[in-house]
């Protein structure tokens, strides 16, 4: 009996071990699939997910969360060597894990084509590559953008032009703040978006930049306090928003966000009129809108938006060294990028596709939202309209994008200068970037 | 003999789930923590030994200076807000009446449920500018329109009523303890004259001084370790004003890739935590009464 009862303990130390150590899938047809999303791409991705197993006999765990959580999620399953099989992937954050080997390289299953990337530009293609190898298939093209609420400026009888200098930014800001107490939120969301814009405005091609064998950061301190003195001139003039106007939102939630929660609509002074973000939310945006805002895009402000302006590979999609099943991990791939039918159910919520060919198969179908979206983006990439931009990251700008939000605060509340905001994120930037 | 001997070997057996789970969770992973926290190690590589240089790092390192001084606001504005509220409640539903137990488990419900996300984020709302306390104030006739957790010095404060409003656990020894009083204590004194506040002050708090001084040991360790509150609500701001260390730490193990620094930072924390619960105990002598009740 007691020889059973110790039988029956190991067991169960056992078994619980194995239920710890277990989390990726070794079995033939099954695959685990990464993404961050919100909750319409979410019940997109999921529906797309299940005709995959319908089309090719393949169960797919869904490992999601929100982009803010995503990559603090996967880096211990990269140590625990569970990664899932496939996972969305963020360009600026792709070349820290190429070169810690964590994804594989696809050029073998593209040349056998078991990865199908005939109908992607390779201009686009070579956005995922690192040295010789291509480490993710660009899911679609997004574009830097200010989203902004159209009802409320028609309503004004004010227009917002394509291109938009700083000036004209400024004084649009100041009309509506004067006509209604309805603030701007320049950099309420995450600051290193316009500051990126700014940047480039002012000739500075990249925000941080290969250096010898390491990297620094782009332009010099006064490329930086012109950015901060313009901030600055919104919080004394009253049209920027300020700390106290978020009051503790989330500034990753576009649920919350001030150019479209509800609770803030009899509140002009909580509200914004616009979101320096990114084209492709402008889908997300627009279904948490208010009944009557009518949401559009236009160029992030700079000095010289013809400059600034630019597109990339919004995500692409990846196969993680833990994954068991390449095979498999790369029909989900490629069911993704050719499949027409998973295309109409995503319909560019990613951003417009990198398949030309699904592109404008879905283009009539899109909502008018991603309409507005198609045509900004197509707008942007034409000659002339935007310069290309390299969006791989180094070490450490994670850490150097927390100073930048914690400095611009900073000069929002009035507790320090332009000048040593700039001088105290470049000398930061010079020393966290590796 | 043989039966000692099958007793001895059900008792290692029996132990044994913790043993595994002390050695397996606890004393591996902090010394693979304190090997880490000589490395350079980002999660994706290999970690690289670096020496004390995370040690030296976090000598001038500013932001974590600021944590640390957020954690103390935080530990020593909550904890002795809560144990003063958890003995107040205490008290008052030690009289037996009908509704005592519905009254018991209500106390006790924010407890359980304020370490929950949803109500995290309940709170949260609750504190928006737009929310239900300044509605309510705006009833009464104040300011409608505070930022509460746009404000550095309101967003600290709204964090620690939080931690104060889950008072339960501490209630719950309280509760205890003062049952464990003889009532013929409190005869003596009103038979000799005592007044409330003297039977308090003399026979009450003396004698549940073992309780008060085991949570003022948990709660101050879980002051110095709160996370949950900053992160669900304040995210750390607004100016890193609710940055908590253990909400820095975690920045920087899992947002930034610097485990190697986060595991000398959880070690820096480990000590002070045993300074201070050191402290505690020199001063045990001084003002907890452990003479029993005979």
């Amino acid at each position: 009996m007691k020889k059973t009862v110790v039988l029956v303990l190991a067991l169960s130390v056992f078994a619980a071990g194995s239920a710890f150590a277990s989390g990726r899938s070794d079995n033939p047809g099954q695959l685990r699939f990464a993404w961050w999303g919100n909750p319409t791409r979410n019940e997109q991705t999921s529906k797309v997910l299940g005709m995959f197993t319908q089309y090719s006999g393949v169960q797919v765990e869904e490992v999601v969360t929100a982009f803010g959580d995503y990559f603090s999620m996967l880096a211990p399953l990269a140590v625990s060597r569970t990664l899932p099989d496939v996972m969305q992937h963020n360009i600026p954050q792709l070349l820290e894990w190429v070169e810690s080997g964590l994804l594989l390289d696809l050029t073998p299953f593209i040349a056998d084509g078991r990865i199908d990337v005939s109908k992607i530009p390779q201009a686009v293609m070579d956005q995922a590559r690192v040295g010789n190898g291509i480490y993710g298939i660009p899911v679609a093209m997004n574009v830097s953008a200010m989203i902004y609420d159209k009802a409320l400026t028609d309503s004004l009888g004010l227009t917002v032009p394509r291109n938009i200098t700083l000036d004209q930014f400024a004084q649009l800001a100041r009309t509506i703040y004067q006509r209604t107490g309805i603030r701007t939120s320049y950099t309420g969301e995450l600051p290193v978006n316009p500051l990126i814009a700014h940047l480039r405005g002012q000739g500075v091609e990249r925000f941080v930049q290969r250096s010898g064998g390491g990297w620094q950061l782009g332009g010099t301190a006064a490329n930086y306090q012109t950015f901060f003195e313009f901030i600055q001139t919104g919080v004394r003039e009253g049209w920027h928003t300020t700390l106290e106007d978020w009051g503790g939102r989330n500034r990753s939630a576009v649920n919350t966000n001030p150019l479209v929660y509800p609770a803030d609509l009899q509140n002009p002074r909580l509200r914004s009129w616009i979101s320096i973000n990114w084209a492709n939310q402008i889908e997300a945006f627009q279904a948490a809108a208010n009944p009557g805002q009518n949401l559009a895009l236009t160029t992030p402000p700079s000095a010289n938006p013809q400059r600034s302006n630019f597109g990339r590979a919004s995500m692409v999609w990846s196969i993680t060294r833990d994954a068991r099943n390449p095979d498999e991990a790369a029909g989900l791939v490629n069911f993704l990028i050719n499949s027409q039918e998973a295309n109409d159910v995503m319909l560019g919520e990613r951003g417009i596709p990198s398949n030309t060919a699904i592109a404008a198969n879905i283009a009539p179908k899109l909502s008018a939202a991603n309409q507005v979206q198609a045509e900004y983006v197509e707008w942007v990439n034409r000659a002339g309209n935007s310069t290309p931009f390299f969006g791989m990251e180094p070490a450490g700008t994670a850490q150097l994008n927390a100073e930048i939000s914690l400095v611009t605060d900073m000069v929002i509340s009035g507790q320090i200068t332009p000048a040593a905001a700039a001088q105290r994120v470049f000398s930061f930037g010079q020393g966290v970037i590796k | 003999m043989k039966n000692r001997g099958n007793e001895g070997a059900a008792g290692v057996i029996f132990a044994l789930p913790f043993m595994i789970g002390f050695l397996g969770f606890l004393v591996v992973p902090m010394m693979i923590s304190l090997y880490y926290s000589f490395t350079e190690f980002n999660l994706l590589r290999d970690p690289t030994w670096i020496g004390f240089r995370n040690y030296v790092t976090m000598l001038g390192d500013g932001r974590l200076h600021n944590s640390f001084r957020a954690t103390f606001l935080f530990a020593f504005g909550s904890v002795p807000l809560r144990i003063m509220f958890a003995l107040g409640v205490a008290l008052l539903l030690l009289k037996s009446t009908k509704m005592m137990g519905i009254y018991r488990a209500m106390y006790y419900l924010p407890s359980i449920l304020g370490s929950s996300v949803a109500v995290a984020i309940l709170w949260q709302r609750m504190f928006f500018v737009n929310g239900t306390v300044n509605t309510l104030l705006g009833y009464i006739g104040l300011n409608r329109n505070f930022s509460w957790l746009g404000n550095p010095v309101s967003a600290m404060w709204v964090l620690i009523l939080m931690a104060v409003w889950q008072f339960g656990s501490s209630m719950l020894i309280f509760l205890a303890s003062l049952k464990q009083i003889p009532q013929t204590y409190y005869e003596a004194s009103r038979i000799d004259g005592g007044g409330k506040l003297r039977v308090f002050f003399k026979i009450t708090l003396p004698l549940i001084s073992p309780a008060i001084f085991f949570n003022l040991v948990m709660q101050t360790i879980n002051g110095f370790l709160a996370f949950n509150q900053a992160f669900l609500v304040t995210q750390g701001g607004p100016l890193d004003s609710t940055m908590f260390f253990a909400l820095f730490m975690y920045n920087h193990t899992f947002a930034f890739g610097n485990a190697g620094y986060s595991s000398a930072m959880a070690w820096v924390m480990l000590l002070m935590l045993a300074v201070f619960t050191g402290i505690l105990f020199l001063t045990k002598r001084f003002w907890v009464y452990e003479g029993g009740f005979s």
